[in-house]
């Protein structure tokens, strides 16, 4: 079979519908035929529900803030342990002039006796609850002079599977909520280069000439200008929201897959099939949908695994000038850089974020392949 | 070719002119100027200051100024970096990030192809799966994780190479910087050479030279490789702009004395001559590495031509 | 092929260069290598405006007065002064054997024409202000008078007169900033701008320079001609704009760094148990603080301001968060500073957070905020080092009152510019290191009409009144205790919330001596020594 032959059929507008949905209909069932692509579909989508359940689920809130426990290294532990639980005890009672007589632990119950030189202040045994480690604080006894008090109080236990970060807050609730705004630009920044880099790109290689020059230049000009200008200004006309991200990372996305388009349609356009297209008196944008923009998908899908991390990542930088998500909200991006900075000393706080990037991307370029065979118009 | 590489040379003032004209009003609008520093200045202060850097005249007359100044080639002095002229910025960081920038080119583009070959020729081998897993590697961990990653290991706990630092230009001190440059790009030109090389593998001239019995290195070379590596050179265009102009994050840990380091400082600076002279650097690159690219596709694939 | 080769060569020239690395410090010669924050913006004395700038240009050049290692000011290139009853002329004798790197001796023309230059208006300089105080300095730095009317005279080449406004009780002090600093005069007329390159640069500190390669490293070595050549063990001084706290540190472990003068804020903990002593915290002047926008119809409230500040757990702060020696700040002046005595600290210091939270919860319902009408408040603060967490730990603390906070960040200059220019806001992170160690360098900042500095647009005539007093008094312990009611006024008020003095965080070898603790953080390498 050649090449022309493969395309002649798209020319009769007549069965255009049934072949269109053959084509896909061919894909999309090769595409379940791949085992990696289907097991990454399987895996993206379970990270994906991860990140808008999993924070909702999780015993943490997203910016609920642990005091006494910042930087606490990932495990199964739950926290407090029990050796700590006197300097907890010591911690919460600071600066209340008041001195531990003797502490029992039974379970989680806590059994304390504190002692002053003054009468004790009714209020600690809230000042003690308060402390978010303690819970059910009650007064037990209280000596008559009011010098020395009894209290029972529950120690409240979390666990933190991933760690917490600097600020004490549960980096699991974190990284599973870090993942709806990564994934959204990583989808949007898809789409985007998708749709406009492509068909832009395809437009300038296919037309050339004279369009092409302009249409290329316009992109030099994208490419040159300060994006860190473009940013602080969408911020200062419009404010901080969260659909400007979008627009920051839309506005420069696109550029690559442009170029990468562009580059593979000046070669497409020169092969017999389009020839014979144009022959037939196909019109211009048909040739540009049917015949050059499936023939170039194969870098187009690889492009776009790379691009994914790009984008997450930018968002980082975004944020970093006030534009990305905002406090107590995050993304991955923002976690791996605050994850760099605690390399030495809190390495989960970089590797799990780190990790759930790393399985997205191992997922997008497992589904890029696959598409890519898929798609393929000379595989058939 | 020779005609329309001129055509798009002389094209490129205006796309430099539309640059620099957004670029500078775009700088401009945003909030802060060269001396809002931490500490505030005092109005009198600020008065002088403004007056000797023309900042207390209208807008539109300091653009003027501006490109007046640039037809003559000059890019007028730092307002930050108050030593030093936009122009000896750029003298004496440029080189350096050449040279970095172009090694780390280099060794993307060889060590990527070769990979992302070895991957193609491999198609859904074992080999091909590890080959791709560490290029995904390279691409999810970011420069400014592997960057410190790399000064623990080789530089701190193994004390091969010195952690950071000039050192007078000493060899030691620029190849981790130039791995940390080029591991990202690596990755991403095994990706795309393995996918296009896949493509072109099917092609019918290249089935056609193995049904003639070539030797598979013949075919590789000259039927397959030129052609898988257009979408690659397509993406180096920009890529190879952004790399020779400097990296912010690697040269600012391994402490190279590269133009990206000034750059991003003159942007967060707001050293407005400094940003500019950046635009027109990076602009002129970007220009002349896309025409680059336009006239490689033409060595890449004989069929695409010139109009 | 080639290509290959190529990929492989630097492989195998780290090796040798790393050989050749070893081998250099087997040489008898004292190098000292200093990471030393960040890229100079300029080596021109007069032109300067960062610590780390000044880092350097002390080791350079030397003024009239110095500071000790301790951080007391002593002689420099004047051995002695004299100072009038009523301490408005100072007169400076220069030093006999003081001299400049080329062997011309210094004179007291060279200072005469070293002040009127950094006050001249063309010159812009950044930190001219600082030497205000002199007779006549604001007119010729705002272009009214000329230069030749400065109260600056040398009568003759060794004696130096300098007449001031008014007393001016830390004239000295000021003298040792890096303002005070001389440039040798013929070098100027003959390179104009560019006499501070390596080439052109004549020096009279202990160190001349050599090499500067910009972002990477400046190398200074030894001035034979200075007068105290003999004491300075040094031969060779790199500085290192080390602006990433963390690769300093790497070096620093790698042995490729002596000393940094900062340190990465996140990795605290783990340097205070891995590096044996080696790092180290020392209080230092300045305060890290919230200005509150006294023109938000909330924040113009006293009472939510105090309650604001008194919710704030500052010892969970320095403990927790920055936890690398910061000082819990209830004044706004830091204690030990020159001049001062005990600042003017808030009652609720000593209280318990409970006690403070029942006050704070009871003030803010005085001023109609509670559970029914939440007070809702938005910080804003540039995006640096440990500005976030420390927004996000006070952001907890307040919500037990009922407040409801967002966090808004900006680079750098948007936010400084923001504030400047008077942007309208409610809650603002700053930060303020003492230009020179006294009271005043601190409580100057909310005078009504310093524009620029006061943020909060405090305008409280008594305060004004207050300083103006201060200003005009000679006798130091009376102008202490005006300084203190005026402080006292600013924590009733709190235009700024104070909430921890800076420490100087230092990464120091245990190969190095004479690096004294100081509250300006200020290390002249003529004292540094290295041990073997």
């Amino acid at each position: 079979m050649t090449t022309l032959s493969r395309f002649d059929a798209a020319t009769g507008s007549e069965d255009d519908a049934v072949r269109g949905r053959s084509l896909w209909a061919n894909a999309w069932r090769r595409l379940l035929s791949n085992r990696a692509a289907v097991v990454s579909v399987v895996l993206l989508l379970i990270i994906a529900l991860l990140s808008v359940v999993g924070p909702m689920v999780s015993p943490h809130g997203v910016g609920e803030i642990y005091r006494s426990y910042t930087k606490v290294p990932a495990g199964f532990q739950a926290y407090p342990r029990e050796a700590d639980i006197p300097d907890m005890v010591g911690t919460a009672l600071r600066r209340s002039r008041t001195e531990v007589q003797s502490l029992e632990l039974d379970g989680s119950t806590i059994i304390l006796t504190i002692t002053s030189a003054r009468e004790i202040d009714e209020r600690l045994a809230r000042s003690l609850a308060r402390s978010a480690d303690f819970a059910d604080v009650t007064v037990v006894e209280k000596s008559a002079d009011g010098l020395a008090m009894t209290l029972s109080m529950e120690v409240v236990r979390n666990t933190f599977l991933f760690g917490t970060d600097a600020n004490g807050r549960d980096l699991l609730t974190r990284v599973l909520f870090g993942g709806r705004i990564s994934l959204m630009i990583g989808l949007l920044a898809t789409m985007v280069s998708l749709v406009i880099g492509v068909l832009y790109g395809a437009t300038a290689g296919y037309l050339g000439g004279r369009v092409d020059n302009v249409m290329m230049r316009i992109v030099d000009v994208l490419y040159s200008i300060p994006f860190m200008f473009f940013v602080i200004l969408l911020m200062v006309f419009f404010g901080r929201n969260i659909v400007l991200i979008f627009v920051a990372v839309g506005a420069i996305e696109w550029l690559d897959m442009a170029r990468i388009v562009r580059g593979q349609t000046l070669s497409i356009k020169r092969r017999e099939f389009i020839e014979a297209a144009m022959a037939c008196g196909v019109s211009t944008s048909t040739i540009i949908r049917r015949h050059v923009v499936p023939n170039a998908l194969g870098p187009v899908v690889v492009y776009m695994t790379l691009l994914v991390p790009k984008v997450i990542l930018l968002e980082s930088f975004l944020s970093f000038l006030g534009l990305g998500v905002q406090e107590p909200m995050t993304s991955w991006g923002v976690l791996i850089s605050e994850g760099a900075n605690n390399i030495v000393e809190a390495p989960w706080m970089l590797i799990f974020p780190a990790v759930f990037l790393g399985l997205t991307l191992f997922c997008l370029n497992f589904i890029g392949d696959g598409l890519r065979d898929a798609l393929d118009p000379k595989d058939r | 070719m020779l005609s329309y590489a001129v055509r798009r040379l002389l094209g490129a003032i205006p796309t430099v002119f539309v640059i620099i004209t957004i670029s500078f009003f775009m700088m401009r609008l945003a909030p802060g100027g060269p001396f809002n520093l931490e500490r505030p200045l005092p109005a009198n202060i600020l008065r002088n200051l403004n007056a000797v850097y023309n900042l207390d005249k209208p807008l539109l007359m300091q653009f003027f100024i501006y490109l007046q100044n640039l037809v003559h080639g000059n890019f007028g002095p730092s307002m930050v970096y108050r030593d030093l002229s936009v122009a000896e910025i750029i003298g004496s960081g440029l080189p350096v990030s050449i040279q970095f920038g172009g090694a780390a080119l280099l060794l993307a583009l060889v060590v990527g192809a070769c990979f992302g070959s070895y991957a193609a020729l491999k198609q859904n081998s074992m080999s091909d799966y590890s080959v791709m897993i560490v290029a995904m590697v390279g691409i999810t961990i970011p420069n400014f994780v592997m960057a410190p990653l790399m000064q623990l290991v080789f530089g701190v706990e193994l004390d091969w190479l010195p952690v950071g630092g000039w050192g007078e230009g000493a060899l030691a001190n620029k190849v981790m910087p130039v791995i940390a440059l080029a591991l990202p790009q690596v990755a991403v030109v095994a990706r795309l050479t393995r996918g296009s090389l896949i493509e072109v593998l099917r092609a019918n001239h290249v089935r056609t030279a193995r049904a003639k019995g070539l030797p598979e290195r013949i075919v590789l070379w000259r039927h397959s490789l030129r052609a898988a590596l257009l979408p690659v050179v397509s993406y180096l265009g920009p890529a190879a702009a952004a790399l020779l102009t400097g990296s912010v994050v690697v040269e600012t840990i391994f402490g190279v004395p590269g133009v990206g380091r000034f750059f991003v400082q003159g942007a967060l600076n707001r050293d407005y001559t400094l940003v500019m002279g950046t635009v027109v650097l990076i602009a002129s690159f970007i220009v002349l590495f896309n025409l680059l690219v336009d006239l490689a596709y033409g060595f890449l694939d004989p069929k695409v031509r010139y109009d | 092929m080639t290509n290959i080769r190529k990929a492989f060569l630097p492989v195998l020239g780290g090796v040798l260069a790393g050989a050749m690395l070893f081998t250099s410090v087997a040489q008898a010669e004292v190098v000292f290598h200093r990471g030393n924050t960040g890229e100079p913006e300029t080596l021109d004395p007069h032109r300067t405006s960062t610590t780390y700038e000044a880092h350097i240009l002390h080791d350079l050049l030397e003024g009239l007065v110095v500071q000790s290692a301790e951080g007391i000011v002593v002689g420099g290139a004047a051995d002695r002064w004299e100072i009038s009853e009523d301490g408005k002329s100072y007169t400076f004798h220069i030093r006999e054997n003081a001299k400049w790197s080329n062997g011309e001796p210094v004179t007291a023309g060279d200072f005469e024409y070293s002040l009127r230059r950094i006050l001249t208006p063309e010159t812009a300089a950044k930190y001219a202000n600082i030497l205000y105080p002199i007779a006549n300095a604001e007119q010729v730095n705002t272009g009214d008078v000329l230069p030749t009317e400065l109260g600056v005279e040398a009568v003759d080449d060794d004696t130096l007169r300098i007449t001031l406004n008014v007393a001016t009780p830390f004239f000295l002090e000021l003298l040792t900033h890096q303002t005070g600093l001389p440039v040798y005069p013929p070098a100027v007329e003959e390179f104009g701008d560019d006499f501070v390159k390596p080439e052109n640069l004549v020096t009279n500190g202990a160190f001349k320079l050599e090499e500067v390669v910009p972002q990477a490293q400046i190398k200074a070595v030894r001035n034979e001609f200075y007068w105290d050549n003999g004491n300075v063990q040094l031969d060779t001084v790199y500085y290192y704009p080390t602006e990433d706290r963390a690769a300093a540190l790497r070096r620093f472990q790698a042995g490729e760094l002596h000393v940094n003068n900062d340190v990465p804020q996140d990795q605290v903990r783990w340097m205070r148990d891995n590096l044996e002593g080696q790092f180290k915290a020392s209080p230092r002047l300045g305060t890290y603080y919230y200005a509150l926008d006294t023109r938000d119809p909330a924040m113009s409230d006293p009472k939510v301001r105090q309650a604001l500040s008194m919710a704030i757990d500052r010892e969970y702060i320095v403990e927790e968060i920055t936890g690398a020696g910061q000082v819990p700040a209830y004044s706004f002046v830091p204690p030990g500073t020159n001049n001062y005595g005990e600042p003017a600290i808030a009652d609720y210091a000593t209280q318990s957070m409970l006690d403070r939270e029942e006050r704070a919860i009871a003030l803010l319902a005085e001023a109609g905020f509670g559970a029914d009408n939440p007070l809702t408040i938005e910080i804003r603060y540039n995006t640096s080092e440990n500005h976030k967490q420390v927004a996000l730990a006070i952001a907890d603390m307040w919500k037990p009152l009922g407040v409801e906070v967002t966090l808004l960040n900006t680079d750098v200059a948007t936010h400084y510019a923001y504030l400047r220019d008077g942007g309208e806001f409610q809650v603002a992170r700053a930060g303020w290191i003492g230009d020179y160690n006294d009271a005043q360098n601190f409580l100057f900042m909310v005078e009504s009409d310093n524009e620029g500095f006061n943020y909060a647009k405090y305008d409280n005539p008594e305060y004004d009144a207050l300083m103006d007093e201060a200003a005009a008094t000679i006798d130091l312990e009376k102008r202490a205790d005006i300084l203190r009611q005026a402080e006292t006024l600013f924590m009733r008020d709190l235009p700024f919330v104070p909430i921890y003095h800076y420490a100087n965080l230092e990464l120091v070898s245990d190969k190095i001596e004479g690096w004294e603790q100081n509250l300006q953080g200020r290390h002249l390498a003529r004292y540094v020594k290295i041990k073997e």
